[in-house]
């Protein structure tokens, strides 16, 4: 009955509004594997970015990032599995709404900075002359207005790379795909390239980098996807990640103290110092900093130094990568 | 935006312009460079000890005569310029019977032609008669420079009674060793002759008429036969005399030609005009069609050569994986298609616009034949023809070459593909040189038939009414090897195009288009 018909369309386009919306996932990946010839670049992998975050898409060489990223993009086809990328699935053309900056990067050498950004967007469907705009006041923002008609050949990498990742933006994504967008920056750009981050999160855009430089994740991201050979190893926050090792506890006090007086803390390093000795212990067994306190307190002798240490994201990193190389090499499975 | 990119990028290019030029440059080169040659050449020199006697005399008047006749052929295409039109008739713009402008040689000048020219004061006398004619503001008569200049034999060379002996002295002046006293030229004697005693005497035989010649390598050859055409003429001339036949009666018979008309027979018969006398309007018939498909090679080794160096460029620079980020390998590959193929329409456009321009400008006999082309373009299907080939040829040659752009990193890598397709694109211009010879034979109806050669080929023969069926068939295997070369070269394109390893090999290329189908 037609009549009865008429609701669908109007359902399906509450059901796109909310597929737009902040709290629904900006990237869904489900069980997608990959594989090239032989060689499984990505295996049964799966994940969500949340819409308006920075995600850290981390992994050492070889872990699949790149890949996972080009199916992502629609650029390469997943064996298996779905990807939703802004609602739709991502074989959906809706590139005008994603920026990308690859992992190996280059431009037109023939081009200057402006036209090459101004091309880039147009490609993404910004008129011309709207994009040349953008070109001139991005390059000026970033500091790059004095080289705004200089040929991509004349400029040096990392400017050159600055203008990469410009283009990358100027078409006002909703999505921002950077692949390893650090690599190749001096510590300077380095700094402008997270604040540029931060002003697209600012802007209310969703921004997923992919690096091995755990700095740069832990400034920025307010999740992390780590992969390993083709798995994911971790899915989470910041604080999710540090927990998974124990916090660090270094003291400095007299050498006469028994060690052993915090081996139920947790695991102690003793490095001995002249009259003094340092402790490190990692903890366990649901201890705190306090209680280590506390028991050097009760000694009093000679406690001169006390600090409590996170676990880095790159202890973290190490951890878990290197746990699942011991999975990858287990008994059974030869390596390659 | 692709093809508008590709567009600007490549005009911005030196090779792009350098393509556009090199056309009209060659041309202009092949016009001018003859005859600049011919002005750069230092004169040949020689001297001659002519122990017979009389000898240097006829050798003399040999190479005046000789001299003349270049001058005559030169003289009379300076009139054929510059004498207003209509031309009054008469000796002062007429030197020679010279009926068109592939005749304009100096083969057909004769010698009464000669005896004529020279009693009128050469080219003197005839510039001044034929001055009341020119039109204004026509240049002054620049004679041909002379080819060989007689020197006078030096003091210190003796009446040596034999070549050895001769050479021996003469040889200080071939080498640069000596200078004959009072001569500007610094340049060494070109040559020596030994004309010996007794040369040429009536009923001695065959052993008397033997002459030496030492000269440099390089001129030894145009001196010779210069000078054993004069001494021949004129051996001849005695012995004819000598049987009672008179220098005159023998310069007229030797003037006696044959004249062969050629006609051509029609296919179509009852046509008007169905004898046709071939002329040089059926000359520039017959070879046009080889000239525009050499142009037609060139614009397409040209603009398909540009789409495989932006390509490969793309790839080199990383520019490829924004670009496939932005749109589908698809829209990319057309949009370079667009942007080269525009650019070979330009490279057309700007060599048009060459030619019609040459064209206004020239006169004299080069009109004559552009007028002759102009003609055969505007009355058969040449110029459609050359369009529609063109498309079709850079359809075909576009997909091969962007393939081997999306397969390989390098021009390097490239340049190993390259070398069977370029033999592929070179082997039908090989056959344009046989086909105006016999445009519907065997070889042509086979080479047609070849989609890849069929371009240039048909091109060729189109011209000479090949069968309908032949036009049409291979039209059709064309158009359907573009469209399954552009269709496979689409499928090895999105595969290939972000693989940044060794480039594939035929067999997994194969594997590639098959495991789309």
């Amino acid at each position: 009955m037609p009549v009865v018909a008429k609701p669908y369309p109007l359902l399906h386009s509450v059901a796109l509004v909310w597929g737009l919306s902040m709290s629904d996932p900006c990237i869904t990946v489900e069980g997608v594997m990959k594989r090239f010839g032989a060689y499984t670049a990505v295996d049964d992998l799966s994940f969500d970015v949340p819409a308006g975050i920075i995600c850290g898409f981390l992994g050492p060489n070889g872990a699949g990032k790149t890949t996972s990223v080009r199916m992502m993009l629609d650029i390469i086809r997943p064996d298996h599995g779905a990807i939703t990328v802004l609602g739709k699935p991502s074989t959906d053309q809706q590139r005008e709404r994603i920026g990308y900056l690859p992992e190996e990067k280059g431009l037109y050498k023939k081009m200057s900075a402006r036209e090459v950004i101004a091309y880039l967007a147009g490609l993404k469907g910004v008129a011309y002359s709207e994009a040349l705009r953008r070109a001139d006041d991005l390059l000026e923002r970033y500091g790059l207005g004095e080289n705004k008609r200089t040929k991509i050949e004349h400029l040096s990498r990392g400017m050159s790379q600055k203008v990469q990742v410009l283009a990358t933006i100027a078409h006002e994504p909703e999505l921002v795909i950077l692949d390893e967008p650090f690599s190749g920056l001096d510590p300077v750009n380095q700094q402008t390239l997270e604040d540029l981050i931060r002003d697209l999160k600012a802007r209310g855009a969703t921004i997923l980098f992919s690096t091995h430089v755990m700095q740069h994740a832990e400034r920025l991201c307010d999740h992390i996807i780590l992969l390993a050979r083709g798995r994911k190893v971790f899915d989470g926050t910041l604080p999710g990640a540090r927990a998974l090792l124990p916090q660090r506890v270094k003291i400095r006090c007299a050498a006469s103290v028994p060690s052993d007086r915090f081996a139920s803390f947790g695991s102690a390093t003793v490095t001995p110092d002249g009259p003094d000795q340092d402790i490190e212990i990692a903890l366990g067994n649901g201890a705190s900093p306090r209680d280590i306190l506390t028991a050097c307190m009760d000694s009093g002798s000679g406690l001169s130094n006390f600090a409590v240490e996170e676990p880095s994201l790159h202890d973290v990193f190490v951890h878990l990568v290197g746990q699942h190389d011991a999975v990858g090499t287990a008994p059974g499975e030869t390596q390659s | 935006m692709v093809a508008a990119r590709d567009l600007k990028e490549n005009l911005s290019t030196k090779g792009f312009w350098i393509g556009l030029l090199m056309m009209p440059v060659m041309f202009a080169i092949i016009g001018i460079v003859p005859s600049w040659i011919a002005r750069q050449q230092s004169i040949t020199t020689f001297f001659v000890l002519d122990r017979a006697g009389g000898n240097v005399d006829v050798i003399d008047k040999g190479m005046e005569r000789g001299y003349a006749r270049a001058e005559m052929a030169s003289l009379q295409s300076y009139l054929d310029r510059y004498v207003e039109n209509p031309a009054p008739a008469g000796d002062a713009v007429t030197l020679y019977p010279h009926s068109s402008a592939l005749d304009s040689g100096t083969s057909q000048i004769s010698q009464a032609d000669i005896d004529r020219f020279l009693a009128m004061g050469g080219s003197k006398g005839v510039l001044a008669r034929a001055e009341p004619y020119l039109v204004s503001g026509a240049p002054g008569f620049e004679p041909p420079r002379k080819q060989f200049a007689r020197l006078p034999l030096p003091a210190d060379i003796g009446q040596a009674a034999t070549p050895e002996a001769f050479i021996a002295e003469a040889r200080p002046y071939l080498t640069g060793a000596k200078k004959i006293a009072g001569r500007a030229d610094d340049n060494p004697v070109t040559a020596a002759i030994y004309i010996p005693d007794g040369f040429g005497k009536p009923g001695a035989g065959e052993a008397s008429r033997h002459i030496s010649m030492w000269a440099s390598e390089s001129r030894r050859q145009a001196l010779g036969q210069t000078i054993g055409g004069i001494l021949n003429n004129d051996l001849q001339t005695r012995a004819f005399d000598s049987v009672g036949v008179g220098p005159e009666r023998v310069a007229a018979i030797r003037d006696m030609k044959a004249d062969i008309d050629q006609y051509r027979i029609r296919n179509q018969a009852g046509a008007a005009g169905a004898n046709q006398k071939v002329g040089l309007a059926d000359i520039v018939r017959q070879w046009a069609p080889s000239v525009l498909c050499f142009l037609l090679f060139q614009a397409l080794i040209f603009t398909v050569s540009l789409l495989l160096t932006n390509t490969i460029e793309e790839k080199s620079n990383r520019v490829i994986e924004i670009l496939m980020s932005s749109m589908s390998p698809h829209e990319l590959m057309i949009g370079k298609l667009l942007g080269c193929a525009a650019i070979g329409v330009m490279l057309l456009a700007v060599w048009g616009l060459f030619a019609v321009v040459l064209i206004s400008l020239a006169a004299g006999p080069v009109k004559e034949i552009a007028g002759y082309a102009i003609g055969v373009l505007t009355s058969s299907y040449l110029l459609p023809a050359f369009i529609a080939y063109f498309a079709i040829g850079y359809l075909m040659f576009s997909a091969i070459f962007l393939t081997i752009g999306s397969l390989c990193n390098t021009m390097r890598e490239a340049q190993n593909l390259l070398g069977p397709i370029m033999i592929l694109m070179i082997l039908p211009m090989l056959s344009i040189v046989i086909i105006p010879r016999d445009p519907n034979g065997t070889i042509a109806e086979i080479l047609s038939w070849i989609p890849l050669f069929s371009p240039i080929v048909m091109l060729a023969r189109i011209s000479s009414n090949p069968p309908v069926w032949e036009i049409a068939g291979t039209g059709v295997l064309m158009v359907a090897t573009a469209a399954l070369l552009l269709w496979g070269s689409g499928v090895v394109f999105k595969r290939a195009i972000l693989r940044s390893g060794a480039p594939l090999r035929f067999r997994e290329i194969f594997a590639l288009i098959s495991s789309d189908l």
